[in-house]
């Protein structure tokens, strides 16, 4: 099945590599530089699932995850979080799950863990439907 | 003589005296007449010569006067030389004071046959040194209750550098004269543990005798307690201009620098952990393309070429390098933690189990570890981490000192008005000096040769702590092994949330 993942991440690299490893996977891949990009881009298409990284400039992603639900309220939503300097990381992950995030990964995370990760959180969307 | 004199006569004579007089005979048969007395002594008394002249004293004198001075005229005339002495009169409701002195006055055969009395009248200086007196004892007193009311130590030292009691009548409270140090010099006070700081400062101020203010170093009280005090002088001297040792104030600021020193503590700390964090998290994202990047090229090249083998060591070395952030994190307060209740006293023990496999087994742990019913929100991982990260340092510190004792404890107490358990880990290594003790939680602080120890393992334990809600310390001195106590937030009786569990699931 191939699905459109939406992917808002400020870091080139990591997008590019958390891309490749989508595509690889068979998944078709729309990137966003940050969370702002990333709500044009939930506004203007559907998406199956987004990943979404929290510590970004102008809207950041928990940002995202509140105005998200307005767009797509049953989106599943995967954070990318590499630890701010702000707030400790178990303080954002529960700050993402309370905002609707379906798994947090750390980052760096290999691609078998983002994968898994992504067919837990699309074959969720399923069964709940 | 004046012995030959009439009365009228020796009037005149005692009228040129610049002092009030009188002069009395002293009778055959043992008793006193007044002979004449000047006009001086007419204004001083109100007792006129006339009135007096040939009576004897208990017949013009209030009885109690006349009985006064007839003794002290028959003391004259007993020891047969003059005599000084202090009298008073009450006048019209006022008491008058006077010096008298008696002069034994002798005729050709050498028989005592009068007496002259010069008198000065000394009412005024008396009553100024009453005045004076009382004066001084309320200003004394004054100053006692507010020496009393302040928390400082007033001291005083002799010409030798003793301390000795403030107080010459030795009425103080504690807080005016501190017994205990009566007879030590400062140095004899200074814990010899401990830095000198200013003692030196301090008596080289008092070899020159010159004024110190707000000098500063650790004391040591008879209790073995250390503090440490500010201490103010100046030089004080005897009437003849004589050095006569030092009158000053103390004050202890053991809490006040301690706290100051406990904030500076945190700050860096919070500093350390802010920078941690934000490094971790640059990091954190520049590693996850190298981990991302080398798995997926990995299987794009041949299986078990060269160019495999090495990009499986860079997927390797870049998941090290995410286990050195991690630390890092941890130390901060910025790890990955979810917290859920579990049995502390459980954790540990197994934790000990754990560490114990991974010391030399020449090694001896003593356990005293409580069975805590209490739980409290932490990762029995984290336990693992924070027992093993202890226990090899106390086996490494053991190793450098040639000690062969570790012990754990755990035990429930209160902190601050909450529960909590000290999970204490104790060695019998060399122990620390105060800048070791101040640095043992620092990331990268090490006191082992380079490439022997990461130098995080202590601030990692911090971390954790922190993370827990809890705190880490250390107790330790030079000589006398270490002792970390690792403080843990407590949440509730575990078979309190048994309990709960069971009546939400009926």
């Amino acid at each position: 099945m191939t699905t459109t993942i939406l992917l808002v991440e400020d870091q080139p690299l990591v997008r590019k590599a958390v891309r490749g490893a989508l595509e690889d996977a068979g998944h078709t891949v729309v990137e966003a530089a940050d969370g702002a990009d990333g709500l044009d881009a939930a506004r203007a298409a559907p998406f199956a699932l987004a990943i979404v990284d929290i510590w970004m400039p102008r809207v950041d992603g928990i940002e995202f995850l509140k105005e998200v639900r307005a767009i797509h309220p049953g989106l599943p939503v995967i954070v990318i979080s590499g630890g701010g300097p702000s707030a400790p990381l178990e303080v954002k992950a529960h700050l993402a799950q309370a905002h609707g995030a379906t798994e947090v990964l750390f980052k760096p995370f290999e691609d078998e863990e983002l994968l898994a990760a992504v067919d837990r959180a699309l074959s969720g969307g399923e069964a709940g439907d | 003589m004046l012995t030959n004199l009439s009365a009228s006569a020796t009037r005149e004579v005692i009228e040129v005296i610049g002092a009030p007089v009188f002069v009395v005979s002293v009778e055959a048969e043992g008793g006193f007449r007044f002979v004449a007395v000047n006009a001086r002594l007419e204004r001083r008394t109100g007792l006129s010569d006339a009135a007096l002249r040939g009576r004897a004293p208990h017949e013009v004198l209030p009885p109690d006067l006349a009985d006064r001075l007839c003794a002290r005229l028959t003391q004259c005339v007993e020891h047969a030389r003059p005599l000084d002495y202090e009298g008073h009169m009450d006048r019209e409701g006022e008491r008058q004071h006077f010096e008298v002195t008696l002069t034994p006055l002798v005729d050709g055969a050498a028989a005592i046959t009068g007496i002259m009395a010069v008198v000065q009248d000394v009412t005024e200086v008396r009553r100024a040194e009453k005045r004076l007196s009382g004066t001084l004892a309320r200003e004394r007193e004054l100053f006692r209750r507010l020496a009393g009311l302040s928390s400082d130590w007033f001291w005083m030292t002799d010409a030798m550098g003793r301390l000795s009691p403030f107080d010459p009548d030795g009425s103080s409270d504690s807080s005016v004269v501190d017994m205990e140090t009566a007879g030590q010099t400062w140095r004899s006070l200074w814990d010899p543990r401990l830095p000198l700081e200013d003692l030196p400062a301090l008596e080289a101020a008092v070899a020159g005798r010159r004024s110190f203010r707000d000098l500063i170093y650790p004391q040591r009280l008879k209790d073995g307690r250390a503090r440490v005090v500010r201490v103010s002088g100046v030089p004080r001297f005897d009437p003849d201009g004589g050095f006569a040792g030092y009158v000053g104030v103390c004050t202890d600021i053991t809490e006040r620098r301690n706290d100051q020193r406990a904030q500076a503590e945190r700050q860096k700390r919070e500093a350390l952990g802010q920078l941690a964090g934000g490094l971790a998290h640059e990091l954190n994202n520049l590693l996850q393309p190298v981990v991302s990047l080398s798995g997926r090229a990995g299987r794009l090249v041949e299986p078990a070429g060269a160019a495999a083998e090495m990009l499986a060591d860079i997927n390797a070395a870049a998941k090290a390098a995410r286990d050195v952030v991690r630390g890092v994190m941890n130390f901060s307060g910025r790890g990955v933690a979810d917290s859920k209740p579990v049995v502390l006293s459980a954790a540990v023990r197994q934790a000990v189990d754990m560490a114990a496999g991974m010391l030399p087994s020449d090694l001896y742990i003593e356990r005293a570890i409580e069975d805590l019913p209490d739980t409290a929100e932490v990762q029995s991982a984290d336990v693992a981490q924070v027992v093993v990260n202890l226990l090899t340092n106390a086996a490494d510190a053991v190793r450098q000192g040639g000690g062969s004792m570790l012990t754990v404890s755990l035990a429930a107490a209160a902190q601050n008005g909450r529960r909590v358990a000290v999970l204490r880990v104790r060695d019998d290594g060399p122990g620390m000096d105060a800048a070791t003790r101040e640095s043992v939680f620092d990331p990268f602080f090490t006191t082992k040769p380079v490439g022997q120890g990461s130098g995080l393992g202590l601030s990692v334990v911090h971390g954790i702590a922190r993370g827990w809600g809890g705190d880490v310390k250390v107790i330790s001195a030079p000589g006398d092994g270490a002792a970390f106590e690792v403080i843990v937030p407590l949440v509730a009786d575990a078979r309190d949330m048994e309990r709960q569990a069971r009546d939400m699931a009926g």
